[in-house]
């Protein structure tokens, strides 16, 4: 959905990938390897400075803009199961 | 599993789409922001099977959408200069100012970069110490900390062949806009999940509260916009008009602090013009005196203000959601996916490029 055929992101929407490793800790440049599928790139990660091997991250441009969460008992899913 | 996985569930989304018709008992107007989200209701085709219920209003979320032509217009300008390199992102090369657009530039012979981030514009600068990098900068509160990130870099590295023409806008103003002339008749609102990712979703609740409005901040996924929407419609049915979350595993109600410090350490409020509004008081965002030497408008002194010129595109309305790429006659005739009139058709968050890929295919 959010890949053109040559891997490339389409602008505006910003996707979740996963931290593979972080590879420099400089506090503007801070930077790591992010699998967003089988697609793996360099990102900026310098905006979740909380955030290591194996979080989810959600990036626009290059850069990671929030930490993303991953809950199995996602308060939505009890919603859609139960009704109102 | 992936992240998604549940939120791209159609059995899920199939659950959700009876509890919205088994709660609403009429047709609601209810405004999705985001370019995106407009997007991905007519992939999806969640637009037409909610038709009873829910009467979809497009927002004016799509940054290239509206975009000022004066400021394209500015770009262009920049690329007749032989020692600028223009680094822009992809999708606003094909957006027509006032007479032309970036791409038609670049055949003429200016150079003009295509660029995925910002950053990438910085290197740019870093391998050609002889010509002046500029970066188009447009976009919400997405992008806008990306954008002063690259300048915060720029900075502390002192490259002096760097700077940002910017146009960032701010969403607050805008929906504080369309909903104060009830042109369009909107009665819920589903926020833009990724602004309010970096944003937080405080500021929508003085705009909920003033205009009595449902506001929900929506995810992308069809089972996020279909509980968006049915949120949206409980508040509805019950009378209720307040800000709830959605997208709970990325949005927090206070955003990322770290992205907000960086736009705030750059940026500064400023009237913007919107492509098919006009002026807008604080929607804007302007290079603070610190950072001057990375602002583009004052490095080569470009005019900030200038009149919109007529046009036979209204993508303007379309923007403001009073008409949609139907009533347009130019639509699908004059103005396709190849020959695009307006911003629109050319973005592909646009209203009317979506229309055209997933209504007339």
């Amino acid at each position: 959905m959010f890949f053109t055929s040559d891997g490339e992101l389409f602008m505006c929407l910003a996707v979740a990938g996963v931290i593979v490793a972080v590879t420099d800790n400089h506090p503007l440049r801070r930077t790591a390897r992010v699998l967003f599928g089988s697609i793996e790139r360099e990102i900026n990660i310098s905006f979740v400075p909380e955030a290591v091997e194996g979080d989810w991250i959600l990036v626009h441009a290059g850069v990671a803009i929030c930490s993303a969460f991953r809950d199995p008992h996602d308060p939505q899913f009890e919603l859609a199961k139960d009704g109102e | 599993m992936t992240f998604d996985d549940y939120y791209r569930d159609s059995e899920v989304a199939e659950k959700i789409i009876r509890d919205i018709f088994s709660v609403a008992t009429r047709q609601w107007r209810i405004m999705e922001i985001c370019g995106g989200q407009t997007h991905a209701f007519l992939r999806t085709g969640i637009d037409q099977r909610l038709t009873e219920v829910v009467k979809l209003i497009h927002g004016p979320g799509c940054p290239v959408c509206v975009t000022s032509p004066e400021v394209i217009d500015n770009a262009i300008s920049l690329t007749r200069d032989s020692s600028v390199i223009l680094c822009s992102f992809g999708d606003m090369i094909r957006v027509p100012g006032n007479h032309r657009t970036l791409r038609e530039a670049r055949a003429l012979g200016g150079a003009v970069e295509v660029v995925y981030s910002p950053l990438d514009a910085l290197s740019f600068a870093r391998n050609n110490p002889d010509k002046e990098v500029v970066f188009f900068g447009i976009g919400f509160e997405t992008t806008a900390p990306i954008v002063a990130l690259a300048i915060l870099i720029a900075a502390s590295e002192q490259l002096n062949n760097f700077s940002v023409l910017s146009s960032h806008l701010l969403v607050p103003p805008a929906l504080i806009e369309i909903l104060s002339s009830a042109e369009a008749g909107v009665e819920g609102i589903l926020a833009a999940g990724h602004v309010c990712a970096v944003m937080g979703y405080h500021d929508y609740a003085p705009i909920s509260e003033r205009f009595r409005i449902p506001i929900v901040v929506t995810g992308f996924e069809a089972v996020d916009l279909l509980l968006g929407v049915y949120r949206c419609i409980v508040q509805l049915e019950r009378g209720e008009s307040k800000v709830e979350n959605q997208y709970q595993r990325v949005v927090i109600a206070e955003g990322n602090r770290s992205a907000r410090d960086a736009l705030i350490e750059v940026f500064e409020i400023d009237s913007q013009r919107w492509r098919g509004f006009g002026s807008i008081e604080a929607s804007g965002l302007k290079i603070r005196l610190p950072y001057r030497k990375y602002d583009a408008f004052e490095k080569f002194s470009l005019p900030r203000d200038a009149d919109d010129k007529p046009s036979e595109c209204i993508s303007g309305a379309i923007l403001r959601g009073i008409k949609t790429p139907l009533e347009c006659p130019a639509f699908g005739k004059k103005c396709t996916l190849d020959h695009p009139l307006g911003a629109t058709m050319v973005s592909e968050e646009g209203a009317c490029s979506a229309y055209m890929y997933y209504k007339i295919g």
